[in-house]
């Protein structure tokens, strides 16, 4: 257990004492030990974003296996909780009365839940219990697209993200963004928690979906979504609403994650057939489905094909395959998982949530706790606020996370050259040593102790000197502090 | 796909309407020439050339990324529009035709003040202005971009506009373009095929079928989306619910310029395009049609009405030499009554004078009630929250509020300007009408502008005149005067944005003794800066409302003088007409009598076969109006 985590469990005690003379003090009990347990459970994220965004699809990627059921038209219906367990189980929360298990099958792969005449409506959320490793650091939350047609599922969304205490169900966010329009900062804005009205970056990241769509199915379709993602990483608005942008090609990923030795072996005969007529029959989707060819593979099984790839993974595969790079299946799936960006979302997630999942447990923690007691009605809050307020000004990962926030909306302005340095160094890039430094992964510990102390250095003489404006100060202290953290660390694992 | 050098093929099939307004038009071209009207014989001249290329804008819309642009490149064949994977369309394109390729850019003016200015640019740098929407350089803000081409499709008549994806229905680019939309004669809706219709999506379409006569949904990208049928029929169901009428056609851009580059017809059939083109010819193309042909026999029946009359004085005269000295009077009077109509003091021109100016300071006035409201509105949300909090909700909405304000305000121009035409037509009928014989010689008279809501022709036995009022010259200019307020309602959304104007505003977090002060401070700055922003849009809308206005005065002024000076010519050639009567030796008189007779009869029949076909036309027209409704 971290340090941090302690303390935040001596809060919960305070609150557990604030709530016991009141009159409901049973239930409210009740919901401080769940946030306890919660305390010491996997990170909540939830794959938020607009309808048709790619979000099962993604979830599907992100646990390797076709779970959430995709469709061509709307889909998800339910907000829907994937979670590490020991068995496979379903089980239904409804709105109105205790959850109970509900039976399921398995059809294609994808979940298939009998809702037992419950409409969805009447459904709080479902809770899929799945043996997985991928699920063991995380839980995966699936929720119904934004700016659906059926209002009423965009409503379910808003509800789940915005409920009371509802941005405390979850600890962080994997936004779906195709092309931004207005309406989707609109909601990514109402995921931010409103403590003290300020929208932090800290605890989502936003990932440009179906990124292989973007050039209409070209095969460098894919350098182009990066560009697109950076420069979305760039952008103010969205800067101070998500850490990073990546971009991914959602369906590849899933494939790739998921990729069958027959589906190798079909695309390896297509690879291998007459360029001209293969180019031909890859013009378009219809012609790839139906046209006659001299190819081995039957419509139906390229209809399938185009299914599971989309005509751009399709064209990428026959590609790899043809210049030697996929000569196993094993191959072309990891190639594929690189080339959709699943690879480096991955790893964003590893650095950017896992490294601090503490931080992010603990805030949302506190936001709940604060929430409850303050509605609870409880008289003798005092120990619960001071305790509360100690954790605040005092954690400096709070700090951190609060400074990062200000720097990311203009609150605070730092010299140009170093607002860069400075949010790198609150964990903009990553919460590791290495990344905060901004260095390789390779660099050497004595090598990160000396770019740890020039920065500290350099953080302190901008706090000390007369001509810096206030906040500037105070921000360059925290920033101090942090350097100062790095070199404890960096000390300790020498 | 190649450069647009290629010189425009004969024009699309002609419909068998056109073929016989153009015959009748030549029959009363030969007739006025025939009596040496040359004056009659250009305005023929003129209606005829009109009658060839109807005027027909067509908006392609849609969201962010759909494929609008690409739409448009393959629809004209010409690589004008850019398309990128990433750089949206900033800026709205105008795409027309020429017999040469040809470009221009209307921008705002340099420095400070507002205006609006026209440079003619390379065909070639087309593109850079609609993705950077600013002048390299100068930075000065693009409003719209127009590059003609010589394309079969539009040498038909249509113009057809790229706009900026309008990124829901509640943002500037969408106020503005709905704005637009009741400006145009017909609407394609692009959504590509990736995704279902999605509820801002279903929102758009349902205010476009409302305010547009002609609406269009192309499904894009249906060459890369195997499941494009699927969402095909998702679509229509949600037409469907929503109870709207609408026509949805797949279509793959890609296809058709390859299928095009390599003579493919069974791959250009799989693009979707020959079914959207058809649709354009038919269904858009062909109301516009409507109105050239019932527009130009309106000018034929005016034409023939003089003639007529020549004719008819100069056989009256011949057959009853008593009468002679009456006629000559008579032809005079209307001479000069006509004359009269020419000068500035005649009652129309007082009334067109007065009534632009009325109309500038209304136009104007609505203008500033409706951004004082705005700005009322802004300053107390600004004295109740602080600046820095509220920015970034605060000033989407400013400018979303203003490009509703300033595409209301374009309306009422715009209505307020056809019923002046309409006012001042009417008066000028009435001084006509005050004289028997000018009254004779005009049984209708086309005017100058056509009212927004375009086919409301009335079907009578005679063509009234208000019949004739409502499609004359509205093949004229009256469509580009029309066109002329569509592009700058799109254009000016992409004025720079309200957070420009108060950019320093953002930042210094304040000491905690200062905090009072510096707020207030920020308060200040907030309004001052909405305010400058604010003013500086409402001037140079203004500029361009009074710069239309100038337009539609100098248009109907010269039209109705152009039109009192026919008449006084043919006062003159019925005077003369009589006077050569009398000097007619008896010898001559019975051939002479005989081929007036004949004339007159030729003439009176061009005209039953205007006036029967004009009916038809209005026909066709206000039927195929009513299934669109």
């Amino acid at each position: 257990m971290s340090a941090l985590t302690g303390q935040v469990e001596g809060v919960l005690d305070a609150a557990r004492h604030a709530v016991a003379d009141i009159g409901d003090a049973s239930i409210r009990t009740a919901e401080i030990d769940a946030l306890a347990t919660r305390l010491h459970q996997p990170l909540r994220v939830a794959i938020a974003g607009k309808v048709k965004a790619g979000k099962s699809t993604l979830l599907n990627a992100l646990v390797s296996e076709r779970l959430a059921p995709t469709d061509a038209g709307e889909c998800t219906t339910i907000v829907t909780w994937y979670r590490d367990g020991s068995t496979y189980r379903v089980t239904m929360h409804p709105k109105a009365s205790d959850p109970v298990q509900v039976p399921f099958r398995r059809t294609d792969g994808s979940l298939d839940i009998d809702l037992r005449g419950t409409t969805g409506d009447d459904v709080e959320r479902l809770e899929v219990e799945w043996p997985s490793a991928a699920l063991s650091d995380m839980t995966l939350i699936d929720t119904p697209g934004i700016d659906s047609i059926s209002t009423h599922l965009s409503d379910r969304t808003h509800e789940f993200l915005n409920a009371d205490g509802g941005s405390a169900v979850t600890d962080a966010v994997l936004y779906l963004m195709r092309h931004l329009h207005a309406s989707d900062v609109r909601f990514l804005e109402s995921f931010h928690d409103q403590e003290a009205s300020r929208p932090s970056a800290i605890n989502s990241i936003g990932v440009l979906s179906r990124a292989d769509e973007i050039g209409v199915g070209r095969l460098d379709a894919f350098s182009s979504a990066k560009r697109i993602a950076l420069r979305y990483s760039d952008d103010p608005k969205i800067r101070r609403l998500c850490q990073v942008v990546t971009p991914v090609a959602g369906l590849l990923a899933e494939t790739a994650t998921t990729l069958r030795q027959d589906e190798f072996g079909a695309l390896q005969q297509i690879a291998a057939a007459d360029r001209a007529e293969i180019d031909g029959l890859l013009l378009t989707v219809d012609r790839f489905a139906n046209a006659e060819a001299s190819v081995a593979v039957t419509p139906h099984e390229r209809q399938e094909l185009l299914d599971r790839f989309g005509i751009f993974g399709i064209r990428l595969s026959c590609a790899l395959i043809r210049q030697g790079r996929a000569t196993t299946s094993a191959e072309l799936s990891s190639a594929l998982i690189d080339k959709s960006g699943l690879g480096a979302l991955r790893e964003i997630l590893t650095t950017h949530l896992a490294a601090r999942s503490d931080v992010l447990r603990a805030r949302s923690t506190l936001l709940a706790l604060d929430r409850l007691v303050g509605t609870s009605g409880a008289t003798d809050t005092h120990r619960f606020d001071a305790e509360i307020e100690r954790l605040r000004s005092t954690v400096h990962e709070f700090a951190e996370v609060e400074l990062l926030g200000d720097l990311r909306t203009g609150r605070i302005r730092l010299a140009e050259s170093d607002a860069e340095r400075a949010e790198r160094l609150l964990g903009s890039h990553g919460g590791l040593a290495h990344q905060r430094l901004g260095a390789d992964p390779e660099t050497m510990p004595d090598e990160l102790t000396k770019l740890a102390i020039d920065q500290h250095g350099h953080w302190q003489r901008v706090s000390e000197n007369p001509l810096t404006a206030r906040p500037a100060a105070d921000a360059a202290r925290v920033l101090t502090r942090t350097c100062e953290g790095l070199l404890v660390a960096g000390r300790a694992a020498s | 796909m190649t450069t647009p050098t290629d010189t425009a093929p004969p024009a699309a099939a002609v419909s068998p309407e056109r073929v016989r307004a153009t015959e009748i038009l030549a029959a009363a071209t030969g007739a006025a020439r025939r009596l040496e009207r040359d004056d009659l014989v250009e305005r023929l001249t003129d209606a005829s050339r009109r009658l060839d290329r109807p005027d027909v804008t067509v908006l392609v819309v849609g969201e962010f990324k759909q494929g609008k642009s690409s739409l448009v490149n393959a629809l004209v064949k010409a690589p004008i529009c850019p398309v990128d994977d990433d750089v949206a369309t900033a800026v709205a394109t105008v795409i027309g035709y020429a017999d040469r390729s040809e470009a221009a850019i209307t921008c705002e003016t340099a420095g400070d003040e507002g205006g609006e200015e026209r440079h003619d640019i390379r065909v070639g740098d087309a593109g850079a202005f609609v993705l950077s929407g600013e002048v390299a350089g100068t930075g000065q803000q693009v409003h719209t971009v127009e590059v003609n081409i010589p394309r079969k499709i539009l040498r038909a008549g249509l113009r057809v506009v790229d706009t900026p994806g309008v990124g829901g229905l509640e943002s500037a680019h969408g106020r503005a373009t709905m704005g637009a939309l009741s400006m145009a004669d017909a609407v394609v809706f692009v959504t590509d095929s990736s995704q279902e219709l999605t509820a801002s999506e279903l929102e758009f379409l349902r205010a476009a079928h409302e305010r547009c006569p002609l609406l269009l949904c192309a499904m894009s990208k249906i060459d890369i989306y195997p499941r494009w049928a699927k969402i095909r029929d998702l679509n229509l169901g949600h037409l469907a619910r929503a109870g709207l009428d609408i026509e949805i056609l797949p279509i793959a851009s890609p296809l058709r310029v390859r299928a095009l580059e390599t003579n493919d017809a069974a791959l250009h059939d799989e693009s979707g395009y020959p079914a959207l083109v058809e649709r354009l010819e038919t269904s858009v193309l062909s109301r516009g049609e409507a109105i050239q042909v019932s527009s130009a026999l309106g000018h034929t029946v005016d034409v023939v009405e003089q003639l007529h009359h020549t004719e008819t004085t100069s056989r009256d005269a011949l057959a009853d030499p008593t009468k002679r000295e009456e006629l000559v009077e008579a032809a005079y009077a209307a001479k000069e009554r006509a004359d009269a109509m020419r000068g500035a003091a005649s009652r129309w021109q007082t009334v067109l004078n007065d009534g632009i100016g009325d109309l500038n300071s209304d136009v104007d006035h609505d203008l500033k009630t409706r951004t004082r409201v705005l700005i009322a509105e802004v300053e107390e949300l600004i004295d109740e929250n602080d600046p820095v909090e509220i920015g970034d909700e605060a000033f989407p909405m400013i400018e979303e509020r203003l490009m509703g304000d300033i595409a209301e305000n374009y309306r009422l121009l715009q209505s307020e300007a056809s019923d002046l035409a309409a006012r001042v037509a009417e008066l000028f009928e009435l001084d006509v009408a005050e004289d028997p014989s000018l009254a004779r010689m005009l049984v209708a008279m086309p005017s100058v502008l056509d009212e927004s809501d375009g086919m409301d022709i009335e079907v009578d036995d005679a063509p009234s005149f208000k019949a004739s009022l409502l499609t004359g010259v509205r093949g004229g200019y009256g469509g580009t005067l029309m066109f002329g307020m569509v592009a700058p309602v799109i254009g000016l959304a992409a004025l720079g944005p309200v957070t420009l104007a108060i950019g320093g505003l953002m930042g210094r977090k304040a000491a905690k003794d200062e905090r009072e002060r510096q707020l207030k401070i920020r308060r200040q700055q907030a309004k001052a800066g909405v305010k400058k922003h604010i003013d500086q849009v409402v001037f140079t809308v203004n500029k361009h409302s009074k710069d239309t206005l100038r337009q539609v005065q100098r248009d109907l002024r010269d039209t109705n003088i152009a039109r009192a000076k026919e008449l006084s010519m043919t006062a003159t050639a019925a005077m003369k007409a009589a006077e050569q009567a009398v000097r007619t030796e008896d010898s001559e008189r019975e051939a002479r009598l005989e081929a007036l007779d004949a004339s007159i009869d030729q003439l009176e029949r061009i005209r039953t076969a205007a006036d029967s076909l004009r009916r038809q036309v209005a026909q066709v027209a206000g039927g195929r109006e009513a299934v669109a409704a």
